[in-house]
């Protein structure tokens, strides 16, 4: 039987068709927080299962830190935000965006990336809510 | 005299053994792959690539408030008390968003049936002697061995010793000897086990052979009060696995840590 | 005579062996019998250039081998698939001191490797997927396809990530790498061969060759290798360093 190499252009296809999920719980997001920051791209991660965002952002207090963001996997999931369009080209270091993010509930700086805008309006990724998570569900039974 | 008698006998008999596999070298067992050679054969042509359906693969109900968030229904009495306390407590740590540690987040082999579990989806390759059930998640496989019974006492391992055979059109896989290390973990729960945990998972084609289902029946009385079982399902994949390297880039910086470390090795010098 | 009866006993059980390998093979699978557990008896954790003389590098590969050697020795540059367990890239994980099966089944080539317990895939009348398809994807271990010439297994690969070295040494390789293979078994089936070309115009001057043989090993059985835990005794392959 032939395959298909995970292609970014045969992406309809839904790469495993799996939901992205199962990675993690994302319990570790506040789901309800979205924070909108502007900053400079410092670098872009892009590995398998979990690519990252590095943000150089000023927070409150106006000191420019390091941001995390996850990005979901390079290739599948609905979370991938390449899933919405995003290439590795489109995002380089020193680009001035603003990250649209769910922030980690353990203070640390960073979180769960929804999307990026772009000077001129454009947006990458942004679909809400980020489609997440199995039905709770267990087809267990116990024998004898 | 004697000396050069024996030798000549076993020299012999050995010959006489030898012999008729210089005409048999690619012969393979009667039966034990699903090809034309052996049309008619119920033998399940298992092999390619399956994508995981949904559902999860643990002994009791995930009962978190939010579908991706995951923890054990802790007072279900299939668990043995050790077990419900250690489900507990890792419910309460996903509640306080500081994730507690499983294989696939730190990098741990999965150890099985979890493995059916993974997101990566499962590619199954099937020999005469041996079937390998590879996992997409960190490029993990598990080693089926169809020639061989299990040894009386195998050396615990992360994925045991798994020994397997043909029963019409099912592959059973029977399994022992899974290691207790803290990061083995049967399930997304991240439920324990002891060391007498003994899976069978039954593998059979349904649906035209479209779908896959692996029905895992899990005993291990130290850690549940009854033998339970489930029904994992993959559906057929059209795209190859992905490369999934675990180690690479993992930040467990950003998680906390709650969710424990990666395996390391220390750097010997080549030079 | 004793000496030949005991020629014969050691022909017959050698036999017997080969033949339990050899019947490991799925039936009609296509090209010659690779199939089975292999073992390398030497290792070197530098690279060797097939024809003898040095790694070709261009001014920015031989800096980058400098930087990397430096960097290794002191500690500033890590090893990653020696601490971490990540994946040892194409051709380093073909220089392994570790036994690997090789698996003919479901029209691909696969590797197992016991080291960092690493899967090599080779899809067999697959084409490589075009550039751009993989240009976002890029992996440790490239995107391969083979087809048998005869009994040689022709491999090309690309797509790789420039997070690996190419051996122990940090000798560096760029994602613009592109690997040539031909793999085929010698003398009967005892020995596995697998003659690589590296073809990275950024850090070499030209293509190289290298070159590894194998012994077949049907007796081994591949243990689950988990980074940092004991692994099994590598005494038997000569040259062993940094393991």
């Amino acid at each position: 039987m032939k395959y298909a190499t995970i292609g970014f252009l045969t992406f309809a296809s839904l790469a495993l068709g799996v939901p992205a999920s199962a990675h993690h719980s994302y319990a570790m997001f506040d789901a309800e927080k979205t924070i909108d920051l502007s900053g400079t791209v410092k670098e872009v991660q892009w590995t398998n299962p979990h690519s990252w965002l590095e943000f150089m952002a000023a927070g409150k207090d106006g000191k420019v830190e390091e941001w995390s963001f996850e990005m979901g996997p390079v290739m599948g999931g609905p979370t991938g935000l390449n899933r919405q369009g995003f290439r590795v080209k489109n995002v380089q270091p020193g680009d001035k965006l603003v990250a649209k993010f769910h922030p980690l509930r353990n203070g640390r700086l960073g979180g769960e990336l929804i999307s990026l805008k772009f000077p001129d309006g454009s947006i990458l990724g942004g679909r809400e809510p980020i489609p997440r998570g199995e039905a709770p569900s267990t087809s267990a039974k116990p024998l004898e | 005299m004697q000396q050069t008698a024996w030798h000549k006998r076993l020299s012999t008999a050995l010959a006489l053994l030898a012999l008729p596999l210089l005409f048999a070298a690619d012969a393979a067992p009667a039966a034990q792959t699903p090809d034309a050679a052996n049309a008619g054969s119920k033998i399940p042509d298992l092999s390619g690539i399956w994508a995981k359906n949904r559902g999860r693969l643990g002994a009791v109900k995930n009962v978190s408030p939010f579908p991706d968030m995951v923890m054990g229904d802790y007072t279900d009495p299939i668990l043995q008390p050790w077990v419900a306390a250690v489900i507990k407590k890792r419910a309460e740590m996903e509640k306080d968003g500081n994730p507690p540690p499983e294989s696939k987040m730190t990098c741990w082999p999965a150890a099985p049936p979890n493995t059916l579990a993974l997101i990566g989806g499962q590619e199954i390759l099937q020999t005469p002697k041996t079937v390998f059930l590879l996992t997409g998640n960190d490029h993990q496989w598990r080693t089926v061995y169809l020639d061989q019974p299990h040894s009386a006492n195998p050396k615990p391992s992360w994925y045991g010793e798994s020994v397997g055979h043909y029963e019409g059109d099912t592959l059973v896989v029977d399994t022992i000897g899974v290691n207790t290390d803290p990061m083995s973990m049967i399930d997304d729960f991240g439920t324990p086990h002891t060391p007498a945990l003994h899976l069978v998972e039954r593998y059979r084609l349904v649906n035209g052979g479209k779908t896959m289902n692996v029905d895992v029946i899990v005993d291990d009385p130290g850690t549940f009060t009854k033998k339970w079982t489930v029904t994992a399902t993959f559906n057929r994949s059209p795209t190859r696995m992905n490369e999934s390297v675990c180690a690479a880039n993992n930040r467990l910086d950003m998680y906390g840590p709650s969710i424990g470390k990666m395996p390391e090795a220390k750097y010997v010098s080549p030079f | 005579m004793m000496r030949g009866s005991v020629a014969l006993c050691a022909f017959a059980t050698g036999l017997i062996l080969t033949t339990a390998a050899f019947a490991q093979r799925a039936p009609n699978a296509e090209g010659a019998n690779i199939s089975g557990v292999w073992w390398a008896n030497n290792y070197s954790p530098k690279l060797l250039v097939a024809d003898g003389g040095e790694l070709p590098f261009t001014p920015a590969g031989r800096a980058a081998y400098q930087k990397n050697m430096a960097g290794l020795k002191n500690g500033s540059v890590a090893d990653k698939a020696r601490t971490l367990c990540v994946l040892d890239g194409v051709p380093r994980i073909l220089e392994t001191p570790y036994p690997f099966e090789v698996v003919q089944a479901a029209g691909q080539v696969t590797f197992l490797f016991e080291q960092n317990h690493t899967v090599r895939i080779i899809p067999l009348k697959e084409p490589l997927p075009k550039p751009d398809a993989i240009e976002d994807n890029p992996r440790f271990l490239g995107y391969s396809s083979g087809q048998w010439e005869g009994d040689t297994l022709v491999v090309q690969s690309i797509g790789f990530n420039d997070l690996t070295f190419l051996d122990a040494y940090g000798a560096p390789h760029s994602d613009q790498m592109k690997i040539s293979e031909r793999i085929r078994a010698l003398n009967g089936g005892k020995q596995l061969e697998d003659t690589i070309t590296v073809d990275d115009p950024k850090n070499y001057t030209k293509p190289f060759n290298v070159r590894f043989v194998y012994d077949s090993h049907p007796e081994v059985q591949l243990q689950t290798y988990v980074c940092g835990e004991p692994h099994r005794d590598l005494s038997r392959v000569k040259g062993v360093r940094g393991f």
